[in-house]
């Protein structure tokens, strides 16, 4: 996809600075403006496992630690397990003196081999579930500690609100006999109630007892000087961090993994908050309820062949502008001037985007991100064709037809180098500056915008001015 | 005090908006959420280089908008691959180290409050949270991290910070002197079953190799063994101690590299190693209690806390105990220094978390409330003031207290 539209030869400038190629940008149909991953706000919208494809409500999340209750991982390599059925002979219920068959299950691991069965843990009578989670052996230990310095911060709170209470008294009143005294209690008792310093009142907190310290701590194994190491034997980082909270040490200590979830995230512009994507809910979809990537909305500009550049000598660059939109469109090409889109916003400002924007981001406090510095210096003098041109309406049948439909367009030959359907090609001059190693050129895109959010009383159409940077190639010196 | 119940504080323990905690390491980041008992992920601090595609750590950066962006696409990886929550309109804990950069710390504010409009963050000192596991509030706290040791005393909840002391004795450390070593000793079986000097058929080891090797082979040797390894060294008619085994390691998938004992027993000797000024980790310790006041000293040196992914390394603490005592009674610290008696705790949790852990907890309580700097403050002319940091906090109301 980024080969097909050449992504890495030409980049639009987004409106947070940032140079990004057509795919890698969306076009807020509200605001009228180019946004990128880094500057709108993204959002989980859907979880859900990516093996069984199961939604997951995000409270369900929430408790189940963004993991799979059925899926597992295996945690030797980090591939699905499978579920294996076996059969085995156990005494019979009836008759122990019988045995019978019975079905028994365990997880196994397609691609290293790893199964449950290596590391002892005891096959399952179920097919799914059944396995044993996994506990914090310092579970009781931190449930205290938990609790303990829950209730020491909320004492610190009240202390905190009695003394800005009775502070507030007695400046407005100034009794300050009948005030004075829980205001110096509070103070008192606020720094032996700061979260690190139990001593004071451990009384009113609940139940903890701190842990104590030892002399002695556990040395080396007695038989590690003379002990063969079996390197399968032990985990890698990789395996212990799967399972942060046990980090086991040895690949006999590993334990099923659940499988982490996924999210579908939306994205939002953070200027109107419109969403400018939006995936479907169902997890096997990959089909989108909004999407407003700019190929839909920006006039796609691609170079039609690879020229060769030489230092100080003028080649001709061909351009090929489409249309994707189903409205006709003027287009022209402006010197470059990065700033150019922000004129574009006061114009839009002024005429029509004035009452909408009361009306939707009025209300909405932004929060800026800093402004990107990107390096926008061309290394080529360019000649861009003067004057307008129009380019067609995209018409999905016109592929179709055989017939040369397109109404004729009374074309500057100066300008237009071959039109077809919604497509035309215009000719840049491209000079490279003496000791430039890498072509690169910049323009200004100036289209008329049909817009379709736009209500009745506004203009339909705007004059948009997106800053271009397109990567000609490598220069040779002459 | 039904008046002051604010809507903060009704919900706190079964809030909806969890507060997410942050611990961006050097070489590790533990994410997780405040009140729970193990971080969610923890995961190599990396990111794809915007430019490059290539995948650096997230500390490796030219300037500051290289760090910026670091820390932007990091924390999408955070928040949409791990944690899986908006970030927006969330609380944050960032667990840092106080010796941290400011720069680091107003970036990722910026990060935070800007690109991800979080709702308030909170800075908690690493070595004072990690005390909070224990149950305890007066410690001396030794993080053994990737790129350095830091070292900080805490009394009473307050932290001593004119002692602090810092050292570059972390994982990395080790893993370079593990290379000189293997570049030095070590042999490799090629795929045609010929035997070269491993130092011919590369000249530096990949960081990940270095990492693993150290992680699954290496140990830290005893006291006494590496006195008499030492002896060796400058005399040879003392008998060294017979070698450990040695481990046969596939290098990349071509070549055989027998890592030999004496490598896996070595390695880690650069910590305890005196440096040009003689600093070692046991000095660390040593010195910071000669900078701490007389009569805290004692109840420092009973309350040793080793945290940091390295101190899970076999026989490390034991050995640093071991210098220490024996540092201790050696001429220098001998009169300074009259104490008695080392102790060290065992925080609940894997070393490599300590710290996450204790932000975990404080995120859980009010403190996040009382404390935390809200966006909305830090929107008017994005700066971090310090008592946004919780020392600074603890700081003050002792002041508050005196005056
Ligand atoms: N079991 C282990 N043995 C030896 N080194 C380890 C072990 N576990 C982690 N490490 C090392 O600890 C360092 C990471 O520690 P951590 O405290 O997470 O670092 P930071 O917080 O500085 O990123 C790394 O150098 C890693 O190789
Ligand atoms: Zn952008
Ligand atoms: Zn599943
Ligand atoms: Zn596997
Ligand atoms: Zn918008």
């Amino acid at each position: 996809m980024a080969h097909l539209f050449q992504g890495h030869r030409i980049r639009l400038l987004c409106s947070c600075g940032l140079l990004k190629s057509i795919t890698a940008i969306y076009f807020c149909r509200h605001c009228l403006k180019l946004r990128c991953s880094n500057c709108v706000s993204h959002e989980v919208d859907t979880l859900f496992c990516p093996n069984c494809l199961e939604n997951m409500p995000s409270t369900e999340a929430r408790l189940k630690k963004n993991r799979c209750a059925n899926c597992f991982d295996c945690p030797s390599c980090g591939h699905t397990l499978s579920t294996r059925a076996t059969s085995i002979q156990t005494p019979s219920p009836e008759d122990p003196s019988k045995t019978v068959a019975r079905k028994v299950y365990y997880l196994a691991c397609t691609s290293c081999r790893w199964t449950t069965r290596d590391v002892g843990l005891k096959d399952q009578t179920v097919a799914t579930g059944g396995w044993v989670e996994q506990d914090n052996e310092h579970y009781k230990h931190l449930q205290s500690l938990l609790e303990h310095y829950r209730s020491v911060a909320q004492h610190e709170k009240l202390e905190r609100e009695k003394k800005r209470f009775s502070h507030r008294k007695s400046s407005y009143l100034s009794l300050s006999d009948k005030y004075s005294l829980p205001s110096t209690l509070g103070r008192k008792t606020l720094t032996s109630l700061s979260p690190f310093a139990h001593k004071g009142d451990v009384s009113q907190s609940s139940e903890m007892t701190p842990l104590t310290a030892t002399s002695e701590v556990e040395g080396l194994p007695e038989d590690i000087f003379t002990e063969e190491v079996v390197l399968s034997s032990v985990t890698t980082m990789e395996q212990r961090l799967s399972s942060p909270e046990w980090q086991p040490e040895r690949t006999a200590d590993l334990y099923p993994l659940h499988k982490h979830i996924l999210v579908k995230r939306s994205l939002r512009c953070r200027h109107c908050e419109h969403n400018l994507s939006k995936p479907e809910y169902n997890p096997s979809s990959i089909k989108f309820k909004i999407q407003l990537g700019a190929f839909y909305h920006v006039p796609e500009v691609r170079m039609v062949h690879q020229v060769e550049l030489k230092s100080g000598v003028e080649s001709n660059v061909q351009l090929s502008l489409c249309n994707p939109t189903p409205h006709d469109m003027t287009v022209a090409l402006l010197p470059f001037v990065p700033e150019a889109s922000d004129i574009t916003l006061q114009k839009a400002g002024e005429d029509s985007v004035e009452g909408s924007s009361l009306s939707t981001s009025g209300l909405v406090r932004v929060v800026e991100i800093p402004a990107e510095k990107t390096d926008l210096f061309p290394t080529a003098d360019v000649a861009l064709p003067q004057g307008q041109l129009i380019l067609a309406a995209r018409d999905d049948t016109a592929e179709y037809d055989d017939q040369e439909s397109s109404p004729s367009y009374k074309d500057d030959p100066q300008v237009v180098a071959w039109r077809r359907a919604n497509k035309v090609g215009v000719d840049l001059l491209v000079t490279p500056k003496p000791d430039a190693a890498y072509g690169r050129v910049g323009f200004v895109l100036r289209y008329d915008y049909t817009n379709t959010v736009a209500t009745a009383s506004e203009s339909r159409t705007v004059t948009l001015n997106i800053p271009v940077m397109v990567d000609v190639g490598p220069i040779t010196q002459s | 005090m039904p008046l002051y119940e604010g809507l903060g504080g009704i919900g706190l323990i079964n809030e909806k908006n969890t507060t997410v905690v942050l611990d961006i390491g050097s070489a590790y980041t533990k994410a997780g959420f405040a009140g729970e008992y193990g971080p969610r992920v923890i995961t190599r601090s990396e990111v794809k280089c915007r430019e490059t595609g290539q995948t650096v750590p997230v500390f490796q950066y030219k300037d500051q908008d290289e760090l910026r962006h670091h820390l932007v696409d990091f924390i999408h990886k955070l928040y949409f691959r791990c944690l899986l929550v908006n970030p927006k309109d969330r609380r944050v804990v960032v667990v840092e180290n106080l010796l941290c950069p400011s720069l680091i710390r107003n970036v990722l504010s910026k990060v935070l409050f800007r690109h991800y409009e979080v709702l308030s963050v909170l800075f908690v000192p690493s070595h004072l949270v990690a005390l909070m596991t224990l149950g305890i509030s007066t410690g001396l706290v030794l993080d053994l991290g990737h790129q350095e040791a830091t070292l900080m005393p805490i009394y009473e909840g307050v932290v001593v910070f004119h002692a602090w002391q810092a050292l570059p004795l972390g994982g990395r450390v080790i893993e370079s002197s593990l290379s000189d070593l293997l570049l030095d000793r070590a042999v490799a079986v090629t795929q045609d079953g010929s035997e070269h000097r491993l130092s011919t058929l590369m000249k530096d080891m990949p960081d990940k190799c270095l990492e693993d090797i150290k992680v699954r082979t290496c140990f830290v040797t005893t006291l006494e063994r590496s006195s008499r390894l030492q002896s060796n060294k400058y005399d040879r008619s003392v008998e060294p101690p017979p070698p450990p085994t040695s481990v046969s390691y596939p290098l990349e998938g071509r070549h055989i590299l027998t890592v030999p004992g004496t490598v896996r027993e070595l390695a880690a000797e650069s910590l305890f190693e005196r440096d040009q000024d003689g600093l070692t980790l046991a000095t660390m310790i040593l010195d910071a209690l000669l900078k701490c006041p007389l009569d805290t000293r004692p109840k420092l040196a009973e309350n040793l806390v080793i945290l940091g992914g390295t101190a899970s390394m076999k026989g490390m603490k034991h050995r640093i105990l071991a210098e220490v005592r024996a540092a201790a009674a050696s001429e220098h610290y001998r009169h300074n220094l009259p104490i008695a008696s080392f102790k060290l705790h065992h925080p609940p949790a894997k070393d490599n978390y300590v710290s996450w852990l204790g932000g975990a907890i404080l995120g859980a309580t009010e403190a996040v409330m009382l404390r935390s700097l809200p966006r909305d403050q830090y929107l008017v002319n994005d700066v971090v003031p310090d008592w946004c940091n919780l020392s600074f906090n603890t700081c003050e109301e002792r002041d508050e207290k005196c005056a």
